[in-house]
């Protein structure tokens, strides 16, 4: 066993996964992530590349990604909405990379050092126009490692890129793991370059490979070439983007249950915020409240089948989050008043204790049966902000 | 010598013709440039990639009939330096307009140049943005109209060449579409360049530019470019007062990106090989229970005295100690000075909060230290260096104790937080000295280990004395 940092599990995943290509801008808390890497990936002649910002850094991993690398780069809040162009672009073009955010306390420069899960609704929207979005999460130093990897495999899988959200205390954090053995996908080739279209399927072709191959931001043919006035070949060519994702169901979506056997109250939470909520779950079942926790390790898409079948048995849910309320819209929008979900927010860049949320969960159950607001909101106790 | 008439069909992607580019437009003479270069240089066309930006200059790679990159606005040369470094065997074009590479892409531009990375970036410059309906350019000259300067531009104009060549480009050259056979000369050379080449090349839009300012027909314009501009080589300064130089104005073969990297490479593997670390120590697991479980150790101080560093020492011993530990950490923007924490949590079992929420014991380094983190409210100890006490006054229960002064006879004072650390495990076995020594050895440089170790017996006999003391 031996003691990793969130940041470091992120790079030695990135090096497990295949990466070869890394190109960032300093940010904290991600910057760990790319002083690793550019000690691990030039031994490997990988590439570390250190761009001028987080535009260019983007940029730079999907000309990679088109030269044959797995490329991936790393950052937080402000340069995570400097990518969100690029983004799209790698969207549409159907380009496999891994971004990293490691979040902070926003909005703007905020509070750089400190946690926030504010970026939750940015990784799945923050682009313009619609797209095809993973976007994972992480709790403990090896899930980090586990979700770079995973990352990278849905990545090449799919041909889509893929988000990984962490946050500064799963970046800084440190913890005593062995780190798995995991399998690595690597993108498919076509069988014959006769006649390959290139925007057609999952297939890969890089640049230099024994045929031109045009790659676009504008609309485009399953050739690659520009489509720009043609609005129904547009949406069809989304819709399969999009469509590829949400074929892969359960494949992708990925989900953690503890103590959910007979419970009646759950807590859903994802990233660091599962942490002390587990805590929680521990505080209340030693008290005989029956609860639990839905740990969503996929946020996007949201693992809606666990969510609602969740919601077919529980008497209640709690949601605590880092942010003023965001994945609790679409889990609301899922549940669709099978059962009342309570909110449970914080943006003073520290993390719920296990009391607080416990805490949280007693009031929920305490109040008039069933819940009478729509969108009940708790607070947290009174103390906390002192 | 490229001929009139010449057939250069092969490299053109004819099924995209006629393209986006007015009648008239410049910009098919740059392609006709570029694609003469290509043919002259015999490129294989399977190698070239052409990367393209926004704009009119942009649309450039779709109509070579080589691999193309049609990016975002301005980024063209960040998308070309990662498909270079990832694939220096290509040759990769760089196709922009003088708003894309300037104004939204300036920045991008500027470190191109600087890298030096074996790419051909070719600036299609028309002093304005044709695309979006002929407003003003960072390349409009004063007085110029555009469709937002129609009294005249009044901000003075970037001079590409004079720019690229500043910021470290090896290569650049100015031309005109007027100048035929300089054109894919130049153009050839940025290509055969092993390193950031520029060519900009002054292309003319009627449509908009030459309308605008009255400029008359595509060929008038083109008197216009030659009026406008001088060869660089015969003319004195004062001949060419408010014209442009044209020519070549730089080709220096200086150290290129993607083989320095290849090197560094070599080097990094060499190190590699060389540093190879021998197995930790083996540490005798611990057969005593915890006082408490989860066991929570909060070490406090200002940035620079190695907080950070403490707590990962402990969480590294508990580790090879065959238990679990978490370590986190917690400062303000100041790499030196200002409050932080570093917080370790150990246990027997699965860790499930990471923070410390009630300390079994603090320790605190600095006077801010000792203002903001407080004991724990269930009856931990709180662990104070004795020098913090002179502007915060200890409580009754804490434990006071001297660790600069010890770290200080250990040979300096940098090392108190290794007698913090050792201060910590004397007084309360949360660790053993082989345990925190096997972490020192793997985590410190050679060099300081002799100190840090003297500081940590130091430590040691400060805990246990105090240990002895309390009873």
């Amino acid at each position: 066993m031996r003691l990793i940092q969130g940041n470091e599990a992120c790079a030695l995943g990135a090096i497990h996964a295949g990466c070869t290509f890394y190109a960032g801008y300093p940010i904290t808390p991600a910057s760990e992530i790319m002083e690793q890497l550019a000690r691990l990936l030039p031994p490997r002649h990988g590439v570390f590349l250190q761009m001028e910002d987080e535009i260019g850094a983007l940029a730079a991993v999907i000309g990679a990604a088109w030269g044959g690398a797995k490329a991936m780069t790393a950052t937080s809040g402000p340069g995570f909405s400097l990518m969100q162009e690029n983004l799209g672009y790698a969207a549409m073009t159907e380009t496999p990379c891994v971004v990293v955010d490691s979040q902070r306390m926003g909005p703007s420069t905020g509070l750089p050092t400190l946690p926030s899960q504010g970026d939750v609704m940015q990784a799945r929207w923050g682009s313009h126009g619609d797209r095809a979005a993973v976007v994972l999460t992480a709790s403990s130093v090896r899930d980090v490692f586990e979700m770079t990897v995973e990352a990278f495999n849905i990545s090449e899988r799919l041909r889509v890129p893929v988000v990984l959200l962490l946050d500064a205390v799963v970046s800084h954090m440190r913890e005593g793991v062995e780190l798995p053995d995991l399998p690595v996908v690597t993108r498919r080739a076509p069988v014959s370059l006769e006649g390959f279209r290139p925007f057609a399927g999952t297939e890969f072709v890089p640049f230099g490979a024994g045929m031109p191959i045009v790659v676009t931001g504008l609309a485009h043919a399953e050739s690659g070439l520009p489509r720009a006035t043609d609005g129904a070949n547009a949406e069809r060519m989304l819709r399969r983007a999009v469509d590829r994702v949400a074929a892969e169901g359960d494949a992708i979506l990925r989900i953690r249950e503890v103590d959910l056997e007979g419970a009646e109250i759950a807590i859903l939470a994802y990233g660091i915020t599962a942490r002390p909520a587990l805590g929680a779950v521990a505080l209340l079942r030693a008290e005989g409240i029956p609860a639990g926790l839905l740990e969503l390790q996929t946020l996007w898409p949201l693992p809606e089948p666990a969510i609602r079948s969740l919601a077919e048995r529980m008497r209640l849910l709690v949601v605590p989050e880092l942010n003023l309320g965001q994945l609790v819209g679409p889990i609301r929008a899922t549940v669709a008043g099978r059962a009342p979900v309570f909110a449970l927010n914080r943006v003073d860049g520290q993390l719920f204790t296990p009391r607080e949320i416990a805490d949280a969960v007693r009031r929920a159950t305490a109040g008039p049966w069933p819940a009478v607001a729509s969108d009940p909101q708790l607070a947290l106790a009174e103390a906390h902000h002192a | 010598m490229p001929r009139m008439g010449e057939d250069l069909r092969r490299y053109l992607r004819e099924e995209l013709m006629p393209g986006v580019w007015c009648p008239g437009c410049g910009h098919g003479n740059v392609l006709r440039g570029i694609a003469t270069a290509l043919d002259r240089l015999h490129q294989d066309l399977d190698r070239v990639v052409c990367v393209g930006g926004i704009g009119c200059a942009g649309r450039s790679p779709f109509y070579l009939n080589t691999s193309a990159m049609h990016t975002t606005h301005g980024r063209a040369l960040a998308f070309a330096t990662g498909l270079k470094v990832a694939r220096p065997d290509l040759t990769v074009l760089v196709t922009m307009g003088d708003g894309d590479a300037a104004a939204i892409g300036g920045n991008h531009f500027i470190h191109a140049c600087r890298r030096n990375i074996d790419l051909t970036a070719i600036v299609y410059n028309n002093g304005t943005y044709g695309m979006t309906g002929g407003q003003q350019a960072p390349t409009t000259p004063v007085g110029m109209r555009s469709s937002t300067t129609l009294l005249g531009s009044i901000e003075p104009p970037f001079d590409l060449a004079e720019l690229a060549r500043a910021a470290g480009a090896s290569y650049v050259a100015r031309t005109t579409t007027f100048d035929f056979e300089e054109l894919p000369q130049y153009i050839a050379e940025a290509i055969a360049h092993p390193g950031f080449a520029v060519v900009e090349v002054l292309s003319q839009c009627p449509t908009y530019f030459g309308r605008l300012n009255h400029l008359g027909d595509p060929a008038t314009m083109l008197d216009y470019e030659r009026d406008l501009t001088f060869p660089m080589e015969p003319m004195t300064r004062e001949q060419v007062a408010g014209k442009l130089a044209v020519g070549r104005f730089l080709r220096e073969i200086r150290p290129e990106y993607t083989s320095r990297y290849a090197e560094l490479c070599d080097r990094a593997r060499a190190a590699v090989e060389r540093d190879r670390e021998g197995p930790d120590a083996e540490v005798p697991p611990r057969t005593t229970g915890l006082a408490r479980d989860p066991y929570q150790v909060r070490f406090s101080g200002e940035g620079g005295q190695g907080i950070i560093l403490a707590g990962v020492l402990l969480a590294d011993a508990a580790c090879a100690e065959g238990l679990q530990a978490v370590h986190t950490q917690s400062y303000g923007p100041e790499a030196r000075g200002g409050a932080c924490k570093s917080e370790v949590v150990i246990s027997a079992e699965a860790i499930a909060f990471p923070e410390v929420d009630d300390p079994d014991v603090v320790v605190c380094l600095s006077s801010e230290a000792m203002k903001q983190f407080p004991g724990s409210t269930s009856g931990g100890l709180r662990l104070v260096e004795e020098q913090a006490c002179v502007d915060s006054a200890p409580s009754p229960h804490d434990i006071v104790l001297p660790m600069i002064r010890a770290a200080v006879e250990a040979g300096g004072e940098l090392a108190v937080n290794v007698v913090a650390l050792g201060a910590l495990a004397g007084l309360t076995g949360i660790a053993s000295r082989e345990a925190l020594l096997a972490g020192l050895r793997r985590r410190v440089r050679p060099a300081s280990l002799p100190l840090n170790e003297r500081a940590l017996e130091a430590g040691l006999r400060l805990g246990a004395r105090a240990m002895a003391t309390a009873g």
